[in-house]
């Protein structure tokens, strides 16, 4: 759905309008569910936090409306961030981290169906260009399954020796992004 | 905009840090402008990694869920309300703020999400009838911390803090300084969440009000954030 649609309904919904939110639900649901559930790996787990996801969006729909971005990004925003508090809450660091890897190997190639394709290109050639290990280390940390702290203690390696590798490649990322 | 504030919205979207310095983080975002700017800038950035996805509905379930959280313990009522109950006034005054917020505000009001167990602090950006923002903040050990009133009100009329808990009536903090911080002590509320509470300002005579209740009309209002 077009953004300008998402829009219009979460103005509604800023309202109170429940079949707005009705609706809303219906449209953006299987989008984050999708993202909650390549987080958790687990069915409930992601379904929980969808509603946990789509409360706060209820909740703060009106101020949806002094945001600056996109509903898409907004939306998709709050349920990653449930989804990784959930992830950590109930996984071990390293644990998390063996399962972003398995994300990581099965490298997500743009939806064709999504409106954002060219977008969607230019970020993974960015993070392609970046190397495999550290192109590899972005997609597990967007999925929620990378930190400082268990990189270094899988790698053995100093926390310092990981932030600044990461922050270099951070670095890289966002002069690619911007060129 | 520094390249070391990109890094570190890109470092903290991508949720690298954990625990404590994720939560630092998460304050900082709320005080510093152009960091929340470019957290978004960031969160923009790597949303098309989500986009990658294949979307999969959810079990109906969910949606009843959801229902049952939202709609089955209250009775329906308009939005304008359900944070205010104490009077119409105050919630077209949220409204009229909203227009004025600033990128400070923008990010403390659309990042619900930045709220991360367990919660050791809470804050709140008051927001003026003239778009003017005055931040508060909820020590663990129980005062509230306010940076100077930042509206404007004539020099024989004083700013008084109160606390609004949901369907409560007001209770007074004091007198907020125009010159510099005002530290009091938070007045609590059996069985009342701070989440569910906000910090309203009125223009009141010099010294604060007489009777204990608000009597001038509430120039700025804000809702609490757990963080």
């Amino acid at each position: 759905m077009a953004n300008n649609d998402l829009d219009g309904l979460l103005e509604k919904v800023a309202l109170g309008d429940r079949a707005a939110f009705k609706r809303l639900y219906d449209v953006a649901s299987p989008r984050l569910f999708a993202v909650t559930l390549r987080i958790l790996h687990d069915r409930t787990d992601a379904e929980e936090a969808v509603q946990d996801a789509f409360v706060k969006i209820w909740r703060y729909a009106e101020r949806y409306v002094a945001s600056r971005s996109k509903p898409q990004t907004w939306m998709v925003a709050i349920a990653r961030n449930v989804a990784i508090d959930r992830l950590r809450q109930t996984r071990a660091p390293t644990v998390a981290l063996e399962l972003g890897e398995t994300v990581a190997d099965n490298a997500p190639r743009p939806d064709e169906r999504t409106l954002a394709r060219a977008e969607a290109q230019r970020l993974l050639d960015c993070i392609d260009g970046l190397g495999t290990r550290d192109g590899r280390l972005i997609r597990i940390a967007y999925f929620g399954g990378a930190t400082y702290a268990a990189l270094a203690e899988r790698d053995r390696v100093p926390l310092g020796t990981v932030k600044s590798r990461m922050r270099k490649a951070l670095h890289d990322l966002k002069t690619c992004l911007g060129a | 905009m520094t390249d070391e504030t990109r890094i570190d919205a890109l470092e903290y979207v991508l949720a690298l840090e954990d625990g404590d310095t994720r939560r630092a983080t998460a304050l900082r975002v709320l005080d510093d402008p152009d960091l929340a700017d470019a957290v978004w800038e960031a969160e923009a950035a790597v949303a098309p990694l989500g986009a990658t996805l294949r979307p999969r509905a959810p079990r109906k379930r969910v949606w009843k869920g959801l229902e049952a959280r939202l709609f089955d313990a209250a009775p329906s009522r308009p939005r304008g309300g359900r944070a205010l109950a104490v009077s119409s006034a105050l919630a077209s005054l949220f409204g009229a703020a909203s227009l004025a917020l600033g990128a400070l505000v923008a990010v403390l009001l659309v990042r619900p999400d930045v709220i991360l167990p367990p919660a050791p602090e809470a804050m709140a950006a008051v927001i003026g009838v003239d778009g003017t923002v005055t931040l508060a903040r909820v020590r663990p050990g129980g005062t509230v911390v306010t940076a100077a009133f930042a509206g404007a009100l004539p020099p024989t009329r004083d700013p008084e803090l109160w606390i609004v808990y949901e369907g409560a009536a007001p209770r007074s903090l004091g007198v907020m300084a125009r010159d510099g911080q005002t530290v009091v002590d938070l007045v609590r509320m059996e069985g009342q969440d701070l989440s569910n509470a906000q910090f309203v300002i009125t223009d009141e005579p010099l010294g604060g009000s007489p009777t204990g209740d608000p009597t001038g009309p509430a120039i700025a209002s804000g809702p609490i954030q757990t963080l």
